[in-house]
């Protein structure tokens, strides 16, 4: 018995690491979405932006406090630095040009060796409290960490929501004329949203390098945007508790489909591709016939004009 | 004194003239009654002064310039509308729909909501005894928890002019509030609005029904093909000659 | 003085010269300039009839790119495989149409909901493209000739090919929305698909046209660009970007002007790379694509918004 939880905890450790990972990505993406309506196609640039900006930070010197707090505000500039130009507009322009902006982004850190080591990637930078704690308890210390990160977060997102502001977003979502015509800034709301969705988003950056002690381009591809709308969806749209079960839900799914590997007759190739077509066919089928998720309330969801 | 005033607003659409040079001025404390066939431009007009819809010409609300700014601006100015179609948030109950209107709530604000919490509360208990006190006056208060999608197409109606009351307006365009609305109903709506044109608010109604607008409005103006046509107390409108002859010729 | 390309024209050759280096860069641009332009048609029309932005238009366009690969090795001749392969991707598109589009639009699904619907599709459908034919790049069975001098670049026949196959299709387009009964439906429909409903053309019919037109011609376009570039899973993909673009540039829902967009777009792209890195060239379609929204989001020919 012993011998299994040895083998089963870093195990079950590993995957709530990642879900809190991607549960916070994903919750920066819910405020977006759910609460807001943005179509946000490009989420994993703001990830990206958050990692590298983080760890290039630290390697430049500065203490890794500071580092993270430079990620998280370098996001949220540019989730500004999109907005301005697309929320006054369709909401479809904001996807196409999201869209277009994460891959960009991905062949600037490609490319841009000087600057990010291309593809060879970052690694060597430090990590929170790395001479405190031993190696061995490493990974369980992050773990309460992050837990207690997702917390936070979750607790202030929560706090937002439930306030006189989220009451403004819900009815932009709904129907902007009315905000509109009540004297409501629609477009700077919009606004604020897509910003603190894309600092979000860089935090969960910085807790990926962290976690992962290494980043490269190829960790930010758009696969990973889409990750977190299932995991949205899946939940339930507009529902925070919804997206911390949805991120776990499909982390474990991700996890335990590493082992069917021996059940189906696909190379590692096949594989890949293999499950990409069960997250397509996931996010058709969830759009198609359950929208509101697990969580989701019906009479909430906006997603019926 | 007058509230508003509309000098040769201009729209055209491509080849289309949906409002062609038309002028009017409302006076603080009126009822002013819009009427005309359909496609006449009514909405069109209402979408300009709301700032809804941008043409050519001055408009200027309160002695402010207003013919270039956003609907959102507008409505902060003091003047807000309704929809022909009413928009109630469905997703949101009653009473949210209405809390949410008051434009100056501390609550709004990002930094409010975590700096100041103790205030956001009090402002939030504050807003929420006038939407009771405004429910009230329409006499919807049973409604408060509903969600709003679950009302009926006259409630919504109502509901659309509370939650515009709550924004403590100065002018209210009013889309079609009679349409398709019980007499009952109708008659409460009349006597809504001229309580509230007592008490000083400024009202630009478009109605079709004309019985109930010549009611309760001081003037009518009538539109037709972009222009207006006729300008008005409702007794001589009622009579003259052309205004019959559009109505008659345009929908019967 | 450089010898003349071309036997009698030396003055010809001298006044150009500064032509001479960037005429390869022309010829390029001709070329993909009319692959984007062909099958950002699609893209367009579908937008604008439908009301919604198809992000599986580009992967479209690879199946039909595979499939003409398919036929072709399989030993059919590259003029029947084009064939095959237009009718192919036509049998999915209505396919997609009857089973997944059309109950959406009796369901009365929101913009957004077709949004993520079909960007769920083209996960699937890139990812089915990769699970049979893997990642690496093919080419045509076809044999190679020798291209020709042309002002001192070298222009191979497959791209005098794409350049007439692009010029004749677009010809046969313009005749049809001009003269045929149904072109005028979809034109109708494009402008005000309420106004068509009630002056009693079969909306459903017109819009399964819509999606044969485009899609045939995505298809078309996608076997032409298989013949200027190798074959990867992503192609489509890659080419979604520079067709929004395009579709953009020249106004939603006017395909004259996406076809002048899809030219510029092709030009600029390949131009660029005489002043900024090749690896760039995505970014500018990005980059004009913002531009146009932020000054003039109803496209520089303006099409209806």
């Amino acid at each position: 018995m012993i011998e299994y939880v040895d083998t089963l905890l870093p195990y079950i450790t590993t995957i709530l690491l990642i879900s809190s990972i991607y549960a916070i990505f994903s919750l920066g993406l819910n405020l977006e979405w759910g609460f807001t309506g943005l179509i946000d196609f490009g989420h994993v640039a703001f990830l990206a932006i958050g990692a590298y900006t983080t760890v290039m930070f630290n390697m430049s010197g500065f203490p890794l406090f500071l580092s993270v707090i430079a990620g998280i505000v370098l996001s949220g500039f540019f989730g500004l630095l999109l907005g301005i130009p697309t929320l006054r507009l369709r909401e479809d322009y904001l996807a196409i040009v999201m869209i277009g902006f994460s891959e960009v982004l991905r062949f600037i850190l490609l490319n841009e060796q000087w600057l990010t080591r291309g593809p060879f990637g970052i690694h060597g930078f430090d990590r929170p409290l790395q001479d405190v704690i031993p190696y061995q308890h490493y990974n369980t210390f992050l773990l309460i960490l992050y837990l207690a990160i997702l917390v936070i977060i979750y607790l202030s997102l929560e706090r937002l929501v439930r306030s006189p502001w989220g009451r403004v977003l819900k009815s932009i979502r709904e129907d902007e004329a009315v905000p509109s015509a009540l004297g409501k800034n629609v477009f700077w709301y919009r606004l604020q949203s897509l910003m603190i969705g894309s600092a979000i988003a860089g935090l969960a950056g910085a807790m990926l390098a962290f976690y992962i002690m290494y980043i490269e381009p190829n960790t930010f591809k758009p696969i990973e945007t889409f990750h977190a709308w299932i995991i949205i969806i899946l939940g339930g749209t507009a529902s925070n508790k919804g997206t911390i079960v949805g991120a776990l839900v499909f982390c474990t799914f991700l996890s335990v489909t590493q082992f069917t590997n021996r059940f189906l007759p696909f190379t590692a190739h096949q594989m890949g591709a293999f499950r990409m077509i069960v997250i397509g066919l996931l996010l058709m089928l969830l759009m198609m016939y359950k929208p509101e998720g697990i969580f989701g309330k019906k009479e909430e969801l906006a997603l019926s004009d | 004194m007058d509230i508003l005033s509309v000098k040769d607003l201009k729209k055209h659409f491509g080849g289309v003239k949906a409002v062609d040079g038309c002028s009017i001025t409302i006076e603080t404390g009126t009822v002013m009654g819009l009427i005309g066939p359909n496609g006449a431009g009514k909405t069109t007009m209402f979408n300009l002064i709301s700032g809804f819809e941008r043409g050519v010409g001055e408009i200027v609300f309160k002695g402010i310039r207003t013919d270039n700014l956003s609907p959102f601006k507008i409505a902060r100015c003091g003047m807000v509308r309704t929809f022909q179609i009413p928009r109630a948030l469905t997703k949101m109950t009653v009473s949210e729909n209405l809390m949410l209107a008051p434009n100056t709530q501390a609550g709004e604000r990002i930094w409010d909501v975590w700096l100041r919490p103790k205030r956001v509360r009090e402002q939030e208990r504050q807003i929420r005894e006038k939407s009771r006190d405004i429910l009230e006056f329409f006499e919807i208060s049973h409604l408060e928890d509903e969600y709003a999608g679950a009302l009926s197409g006259g409630q919504k109606k109502l509901l659309e002019m509370a939650r515009a009351m709550m924004i403590d307006p100065s002018m209210m365009l009013l889309d079609e509030p009679f349409a398709g609305v019980n007499p009952t109903l109708a008659r409460k709506i009349s006597r809504y609005i001229c309580e509230l044109r007592k008490d000083g608010m400024t009202f630009l109604v478009i109605e079709h029904d004309i019985p109930a607008i010549t009611k309760i409005s001081d003037r009518i103006v009538v539109m037709n093909e972009g222009k207006v046509m006729a300008e008005g107390e409702p007794e001589e409108i009622k009579r003259r000659r052309d205004v019959l002859e559009v109505y008659i010729g345009g929908e019967g | 003085m450089p010898k003349s390309a071309i036997p009698g024209t030396p003055t010809i050759i001298y006044i150009h010269r500064h032509l001479y280096n960037r005429m390869q860069l022309v010829i390029n641009g001709l070329v993909i300039g009319s692959i984007i332009a062909i099958t950002a048609i699609g893209l367009s029309m579908i937008y604008k009839t439908l009301n919604f932005v198809n992000f599986a238009h580009g992967d479209f366009v690879a199946f039909a790119a595979y499939i003409a690969l398919f036929a072709n090795t399989s030993g059919m001749c590259l003029a029947s495989a084009f064939l095959v392969a237009i009718l192919a991707t036509i049998v999915l598109g209505v396919f997609m149409e009857k089973v997944v589009w059309l109950p959406m639009r009796r369901k009365n699904a929101s913009r957004t909901t077709l949004i993520i619907i079909s960007i769920g599709f083209a996960l699937v459908l890139r990812n089915i493209l990769v699970f049979i034919w893997g990642g690496s790049t093919r080419n045509y069975d076809i044999p190679v000739r020798r291209g020709f001098e042309f002002f001192g670049a070298t222009i191979t026949s497959n791209q005098v090919l794409v350049i007439l196959a692009a010029f004749l299709l677009v010809f046969a387009l313009h005749c049809l929305l001009s003269r045929t009964k149904i072109g005028k439906s979809m034109r109708a429909l494009s402008d005000n698909i309420d106004l068509a409903r009630i002056s009693g053309i079969d909306v459903d019919r017109v819009i399964l046209w819509t999606w044969v037109i485009g899609l045939g011609l995505a298809a078309a376009g996608g076997v032409l660009y298989g013949l200027v570039t190798a074959i990867r899973p992503d192609m489509g993909w890659y080419l979604l970007l520079p067709m929004f673009a395009a579709v953009i540039l020249g106004g939603i829902g006017n395909p004259y002007g996406t076809i002048a967009g899809g030219i510029i777009i092709g030009l600029s792209q390949e131009l660029s790379t005489a002043f900024i890195p090749t690896e760039y060239k995505f970014a500018v379609s990005f980059v004009m694509m913002t531009l146009v929204l932020l000054l003039k989001p109803e496209g520089i020919f303006g099409g209806a918004k």
